[in-house]
């Protein structure tokens, strides 16, 4: 029986073990694990323990479903140990083509059978076709990608009021602006009543936070914080917080 | 042994004589096979490169009708549907041919299905959009930040006792860095592209033939659940494949007769089991059924059917009988209910009881009527479907009578127990599942079940069609005609596929339809500002945010038994609306104002039937925790409003 191929998972799933400690080079770590934990385990899985002869498509076929019930079978023995990381994933498919490798060397018969199917001729332009075809799937997938990224129905400006953890008497007021544009706002605190904090005209660009300390008395029960929009003298928001809940 | 078919047909149809009638009617549907023609050995490339470009630019077309939807365009729906037509027809066409090679089919059926899957990335092309995708995610993310099984999740209970999926998804995640959105497109183009050769592997293998295979693979592709549902980040999508490679690998253990090689169908049978509870209750009926049809084929061989016993055994045992011993209560949980109002729902229908439990075709729940184009090629198909299946079903179900006879004698072949392949006969009769499931998606409860139930049907659907169009349809009608009607069943699975098909702009409790960057925003607010595992109370679509972006564990009636709907849909704050909060111990509540704008899409706001009667709630029943002196409004961003209402349990 010809081994090669086993050997081969065999050093590819040690190259993924090396790439995983040494690099987070996502292509590069993507190229060696995807076919690795995708189809090469169910083939050499299949290859070693030999349960059918059957031509490559369908061997294929049955590769991928076989690598499946492995990586799930890992899944478990790794949660089991409390191993279920990327190493733990390495050595998990180290582990299986390794065992396919030790089974196969023992093995004396060949099961796989090649490809029937005729390939069709391929000239250059059928190459340039595809070529063309890829490039214009890529650009529908980008253009999707920019639609959607670019799609904000909902101009919005965040205003939130939190007890600060572990700090008595402290609060939080912030501001987040999912607005198109820079807005200037009133920002106005009151405890029972009083005013305990202003800030006029704060500046806000789009995605930009702004956040301030208020302290208040320990003995109020309620702050609240008012948000204005002095361009148009508009009350804009309300919210409020106990003033000893985070304490 | 196949007929020619006498060139005047026509001159059956039926003008005075009855019995001219009967032999029409004999005709038409009888099992008589006529005509198949040799297949050439070398594929065409340049029909093959040239259809990859077709189906290009159809993606490109899509694309730009998402985009125009997404700005309010109206031009949207041109570019879209024109990308679906020239997405659909001209690969159907090729595929339908009579005379390709296998190879050059093959390849057509995977280009088209994984043209499909990248119809449904389109729609979401960086994010899970899609409720159950949603919830399966946060199971996903469970395994991969805090790397462990079995955590609880709070949207879908069921779901980590079924983490497979999740396994191999965030199993590639780690090893190659990528994170799980980009991670399950890589897995989910492998799976697709191996569902749809195991399916016409399997199909070749009962028929012999490539071309019912591919026509076959060609119908499934209509199913509604295989292009959005079954294209899902959800368990049923990697157990369809599981499902279809066990049925596959069957075969090849009867052919072989080895004991050896059931090792093959027991490891993926494994798999399923941890994968998803229908799918494997599916494969278990199929196998049951198989067995009882080789139990009386005559002159079946035993140790084949010793080991078909074998294999039923091990799927009842590990798919079925495992997980009910494992988690009973929330498998039954949360499948009795549906089955079980799902029956009722049918059943009443059936009684002409309604009790407003009929859902109108064409109807959504929001009470929005699909145009008139949709519903005209949503009926063209049924009744496309139905032709197929009254001409194909008895050519199907005689189809490996070890006979060379034809017409009615045929069929008394298979009455005397006598068939060369029991999984043709036993499709054959699944067909009879898909009446089934059209008669349950027009039922309130039912529609679930008849939409699962289309993922295993249309197999059976798929290849009674297929025996029909080869056997009897391609010698009687031109080739238009047949590659326009597979063509209009194709795309009228797309629009069965979804409620909306273009991406648009938001709309109230429509899943994917509700999903924006400010409610993401929010979400994701909750865990940078109040920490993760809060407990919140939220409309359903919030809810998944909160559950996903925001890491929080959202409060529902079907997470923890707690319907927290009447907190925000009473009118006023009374010891039943602050219920749920001292019952949930929830901590949060996000009110969404425009809930208040429309109708949901899909018909909740938070729990199943909720959706008031003649108009949406008012804003003030959602911000009645204003004025309430234990309730504090902690976060506004003019639609979304969080309110922290611990102090009403504490």
């Amino acid at each position: 029986m010809n081994n090669r191929d086993l050997k081969g998972a065999f050093v590819w799933s040690l190259a993924l073990l090396l790439v995983v400690i040494a690099t987070d080079n996502v292509v590069i770590r993507l190229v060696l694990a995807a076919p690795l934990l995708l189809w090469l385990t169910g083939h050499v899985v299949l290859r070693s323990i030999g349960p059918i002869r059957t031509p490559l498509l369908e061997h294929t076929a049955y590769a991928v479903g076989v690598s499946i019930a492995i990586c799930v079978a890992g899944g478990f023995v790794l949660y089991s140990i409390s191993f279920l990381t990327p190493i733990g994933w390495a050595i998990w498919l180290i582990v299986v083509t390794g065992a396919a490798l030790l089974v196969g060397i023992r093995r004396r018969y060949e099961w796989l059978i090649l490809l029937s199917m005729k390939l069709p001729p391929v000239r250059p332009e059928h190459v340039i076709t595809i070529g063309v075809a890829s490039l214009i799937t890529a650009g529908a997938y980008l253009l999707a990608v920019h639609d959607e990224a670019n799609q904000r129905e909902f101009k919005y400006t965040q205003f939130w009021m939190l007890p600060k953890p572990k700090a008595p008497g402290k609060l939080l007021v912030g501001i987040k602006s999912g607005e198109a544009e820079t807005q200037h706002f009133d920002v106005e605190v009151t405890s029972d009543g009083s005013v305990v904090a202003l800030w006029r005209s704060v500046e806000i660009a789009p995605d930009e936070i702004w956040t301030h300390e208020v302290k208040v008395d320990l003995g109020s029960h309620k702050a609240e914080a008012r948000l204005y929009r002095p361009s148009d003298h508009t009350f804009y928001r309300k919210v409020s917080t106990f003033v000893s809940a985070g304490s | 042994m196949r007929h020619q078919y006498p060139h005047n047909w026509l001159s059956f149809v039926p003008v005075s004589q009855p019995l001219r009638a009967v032999k029409f009617l004999s005709e038409l549907i009888g099992p008589t096979l006529y005509g198949k023609p040799a297949e050439p050995a070398t594929p065409s490339s340049p029909w093959i490169t040239f259809l990859c470009l077709v189906v290009s630019i159809a993606l490109l077309l899509m694309a730009l009708g998402h985009g125009a939807g997404r700005r309010g365009e109206m031009s949207a729906p041109v570019f879209f549907w024109a990308g679906v037509v020239l997405m659909v027809l001209p690969l159907a066409s090729r595929i339908a041919w009579p005379v390709i090679a296998r190879s050059e089919r093959l390849f057509l059926v995977v280009l088209l299905a994984e043209s499909v899957y990248l119809y449904k990335l389109l729609d979401d092309p960086t994010h899970f959009g899609g409720f159950d995708e949603l919830l399966h995610w946060m199971s996903a993310n469970d395994i991969l930040y805090r790397r462990k099984l079995f955590l609880d999740n709070s949207l879908l209970p069921i779901s980590p006792f079924y983490p497979a999926l999740e396994i191999l998804t965030t199993a590639l995640a780690n090893l190659s860095g990528l994170d799980i959105f980009p991670a399950h497109v890589v897995v989910f183009v492998v799976l697709r592209a191996t569902f749809i050769v195991a399916l016409f592997l399997f199909v070749e293998k009962v028929t012999e033939s490539p071309r019912i295979a591919a026509l076959t693979c060609l119908v499934y592709m209509a199913c509604p659940t295989f292009i959005i549902f079954d294209a899902s980040f959800a368990y049923q999508s990697l157990a369809v494949v599981l499902g279809i490679l066990i049925m596959l690998s069957e075969i090849q253990t009867s052919q072989t007769q080895s004991v050896r090689s059931i090792v093959l169908p027991m490891m993926l049978i494994g798999a399923l089991a941890v994968t998803h509870h229908i799918s494997a209750l599916f494969c278990a009926i199929y196998m049951i059924g198989l067995f009882v049809f080789q139990t009386l084929r005559r002159n079946e061989p035993g140790r084949a059917r010793a080991l078909l016993a074998v294999l039923v055994v091990t799927l009842m045992l590990l798919a079925i009988a495992l997980p009910l011993v494992m988690a009973k209560n929330k498998i039954l949980g949360y499948l009795g209910p549906a089955i079980d109002a799902g029956i009722s729902s049918f059943f009443m229908n059936l009684g002409g009881h309604s009790a407003g439990t009929t859902r109108e075709a064409f109807v959504g729940a929001n009470g929005e009527v699909q145009p008139v184009a949709y519903r005209i090629i949503g009926m063209l198909s049924l009744l496309l479907i139905a032709i197929g299946l009254a001409t194909g079903f008895f050519r199907s179900l005689c189809l490996t009578a070890p006979t060379t006879a034809s017409g009615w004698e045929r069929l008394l072949w298979i009455v005397r127990r006598q068939w060369n392949d029991s999984r043709a006969v036993l499709l054959t009769l699944g067909a009879f599942g898909f009446p089934l499931s059209v008669a349950l998606r027009l039922t309130e409860s039912g529609w679930e079940i008849g939409n699962r139930l289309n993922t295993f049907v249309f197999i059976s659907v798929g290849l009674v069609i297929a025996v029909g169009v080869i056997h009897f349809w391609q010698s009687r009608v031109r080739y238009a005609i047949i590659n326009l009607a597979l063509g209009t069943i194709l795309l009228s699975g797309v629009i069965l596929s979804s409620n909306t098909y273009i991406r648009g702009q938001y709309r109230v409790g429509g899943d994917p339809n509700s999903i924006e960057p400010m409610g993401v925003e929010t979400a994701r607010w909750t865990r940078t500002w109040l920490g993760a595992g809060n407990s919140f109370a939220a409309d359903r679509v919030n809810r998944t945010l909160l559950a996903t972006y925001g890491d929080q564990n959202v409060i529902s009636s079907l997470g923890n038994g707690v319907d927290e709907s009447r907190v925000f849909l009473s009118n006023t704050i009374s010891p039943d609306t602050i219920y749920p909060i001292k019952e949930g111990k929830i901590d949060y509540l996000l009110s969404d104002l425009r809930l208040t704008t429309a109708f949901p899409v899909l018909g909740e706001y938070y729990e199943r039937g909720d959706v008031p009667h003649g108009r949406p709630p008012l804003p003030s029943r959602l911000l009645k925790f204003d004025n309430d002196k234990r309730a504090a409004r902690i976060f506004d961003n003019g639609y979304i409003v969080i309110y922290d209402v611990r102090r009403f349990h504490e």
